[in-house]
């Protein structure tokens, strides 16, 4: 009898928790952003445990719509939330959540294929290939969401989001020598709601579930922040490399996902933001073209403003995902906002009247991505 | 736009005028305090500045009646220990036990915010601003927060972040056209998001009415828009414009890489990555019937 000792492995718990999925690249558990575009150009999603940065655009707008998409998600997949922001009330924050589009998104699509389907008569050849940017995997994983309505009180109360305002965070910090009180709040309040919830790894709970902590406008000069200046106006003040790195600490043993959203042009020092990008696992930028030349650009025309992808996390490999290009903007429909790939307009006219020089800033995402940027001899 | 965000038809709740030693700001001031004090029931006028004694003499000349005086330069570090209101009071709990009962609508008017900007951290200031505006403890609601800044006597982070808090912020610069006593360039951000960016001129009455406000329009922009206008179809040696008939006589043209019907559907049938194999031997072929390997012993 040949018996052999080898037995198949078989996954025991595939995807328990509701509204995560594996990653296809190494196998991380994965939640959505909220904003299905998204998730497709950052690898699937926000990876659990992580932290996850948003740059905000000058005046902020853009980037508090992803907040909201983000805890909106939160609602729709039954995850707990936990909202902190100085600038606004979080209570109205959640009061503006955008309302989910419940029926399926692939009906909208088709709808428009009749119309291309008259012959070609050149190009025949095309004639029966999908139009660009219908890609879209149609797996339920992450909602549409439509922004002229606002989400049921209900529905959102079904989650019970835990708030914490500007009011709470002057009542409760305590005198702190080497850590700026209301970030301390902050933590604890965080580490409180681990507990509460039992998100922490090492607890066993029969019905797992994620964590959500959105924090708005994290570092605005509401929450004791002069521009990363110490009180003396001279020094630098780490109160905030701090608290993102004992965060990082916190996110990565609970079933947690963390999104901040920073106004890093507050900050004047560059280094400064560097450290703050580097103590986040995923660090986007959105740069709005509100009150800017960009909007009267004729190579923007279609777009808000340009998406850019900083940092992405190497989570138990040696590579990053990397999207196909990093040329992406987005764009705020009436209804719905969504991040493209940048395409320049055709240059329709004779004489070139846009600028030549290219307004797209090329950016290398350099930091977490493991490849050396400085040119290597031996590449050719 | 000024215009608009003066008489309140314009709704912003932080309003920052900045000046500069150049151009002065304190008449858009008087002019924002006139139109708040029909509005409201109530304006609250704190006077940080040493200049302040201009805003109060010239609110006394016009005669308003529902505008309460705050005075506070005098001992701005309270080293008296006087009741009055200093840098580092609360100018919320400040302002709430001077509010005459049973009012509704309160408007809160800083003449300079640099004092305090220059004595405390940015960061103080913008949260008096925010809290003025937005806290729960003013139980009457307060409308709206106009404050007066010489942006000259500050650096570039501390401002940045008093804009940041703002929701409209007027910056006073010299004027460049004619028949215009003002100008400033003004990022008003509305309630829904949009930001509007404008540069406008504009004169004030004695009454400190804002009038005749236009925008000025960057000179360099409009210039090479006429030039670029020649129609490239005009001197053409081959026909562009076709008529309807030699539409229908060039569509009967077989290009070279068009198929036959039957052959472009069968294309078209296939997915993706699959192929066929189409044969169309030539006039020239000779076609051999027999087969060419019946010699071969296989």
């Amino acid at each position: 009898m040949a018996t052999t000792s080898f037995q198949k492995k078989a996954r025991v718990k595939i995807n328990q928790i509701p509204g995560t999925k594996p990653s296809l690249f190494n196998n991380q558990l994965l939640i959505s952003s909220g904003v299905p575009s998204l998730d497709n150009i950052i690898g699937g999603g926000l990876a659990v445990g992580t932290v996850c940065l948003i740059e905000e655009d000058v005046y902020g707008s853009y980037s508090r719509l992803l907040l909201k998409y983000f805890s909106a998600e939160a609602a729709m997949t039954g995850h707990s939330l936990l909202l902190a922001s100085a600038d606004q009330d979080p209570q109205l924050i959640v009061k503006e959540l955008p309302g989910p589009i419940l029926d399926d998104p692939g009906d909208v699509t088709k709808g428009n294929t009749p119309e291309q389907s008259e012959n070609m008569k050149i190009a025949w050849r095309y004639q029966h290939l999908p139009a660009s940017q219908a890609g879209h995997s149609s797996s339920k994983f992450g909602h549409y969401y439509d922004l002229t309505k606002v989400m049921e009180p209900q529905l959102i109360s079904s989650v019970n989001p835990a708030l914490v305002g500007i009011e709470e965070l002057e009542r409760e910090c305590k005198e702190c020598k080497d850590l700026n009180p209301k970030y301390k709040y902050l933590l604890k309040r965080i580490e409180e709601e681990i507990d509460r919830g039992h998100f922490s790894t090492t607890e066993q709970t029969d019905k797992r579930s994620i964590l959500r902590i959105a924090v708005h406008s994290l570092g605005s000069p509401l929450w004791d922040e002069c521009g990363g200046l110490a009180s003396n106006q001279e020094d630098l003040d780490y109160s905030l490399p701090r608290f993102l790195l004992a965060l990082r600490v916190l996110m990565r043993s609970a079933f947690a996902v963390c999104m901040i959203t920073i106004p890093t042009h507050l900050f004047q020092i560059p280094g400064y933001v560097g450290r703050l990008r580097k103590m986040c696992d995923t660090v986007l930028h959105m740069d709005s073209f509100a009150g800017s030349d960009k909007e009267k650009n004729p190579a923007f025309k279609e777009y808000h403003g340009l998406f850019n992808i900083v940092q992405l996390p190497r989570l138990n490999s040696l590579l990053c995902h990397m999207p196909d290009t990093l040329d992406f903007a987005f764009k705020l429909r009436r209804k719905k906002f969504t991040i493209e790939k940048l395409h320049l307009p055709p240059e329709l006219s004779e004489t070139a009247n846009r600028n030549q020089e290219d307004p797209v800033p090329h950016l290398q995402p350099s930091t977490a991505i493991c490849s050396t940027t400085k040119p290597n001899k031996l590449d050719f | 736009m000024i215009g608009d965000i003066v008489s309140g038809s314009e709704n912003s709740k932080i309003v920052l005028i900045e000046d500069s030693i150049d151009a002065n700001g304190r008449n858009v001031l008087l002019s924002y305090i006139v139109s708040l004090s029909k509005i409201t029931e109530e304006v609250h006028l704190l006077l940080f500045d040493v200049r302040g004694q201009d805003t109060q003499e010239a609110l006394k000349s016009l005669g308003i009646q529902n505008v309460k005086v705050h005075r506070a330069s005098t001992d701005l570090l309270q080293w008296d220990r006087s009741q009055g209101i200093g840098l580092h009071t609360d100018i919320k709990a400040y302002i709430r036990e001077r509010l005459s009962p049973g009012t509704k609508s309160v408007a809160v008017v800083i003449d300079s915010l640099s004092p305090l900007l220059t004595h405390t951290s940015p960061s103080f200031t913008c949260k008096t601003l925010h809290e003025l505006a937005y806290s729960e403890a003013l139980r009457s609601q307060v409308q709206q927060v106009v404050t007066l800044l010489h942006g000259d006597l500050h650096d570039d982070n501390s401002l940045s972040l008093t804009h940041h808090t703002c929701t409209t912020v007027h910056k006073m610069v010299p004027i460049t056209t004619p028949y215009a006593m003002f100008c400033c360039n003004t990022i008003h951000k509305k309630v829904s998001g949009k930001v509007v960016k404008i540069r406008e001129s504009f004169n004030i009455t004695e009454e400190y009415q804002v009038t005749e406000v236009a925008e000025v329009k960057q000179m360099s922009q409009n210039l090479p828009a006429d030039q670029n206008q020649l129609d490239p179809t005009a001197n053409l040696t081959f026909n562009l414009s076709l008529s309807d008939k030699e539409k229908e006589a060039r569509s009967q043209v077989i290009l070279p890489y068009t198929y036959n019907k039957e052959r472009q559907e069968c294309v078209l049938a296939k997915s993706v990555g699959e192929g066929k194999i189409f044969y169309q031997p030539d006039e020239a072929d000779d076609f051999d019937e027999e087969d060419p390997d019946d010699d071969l012993d296989i």
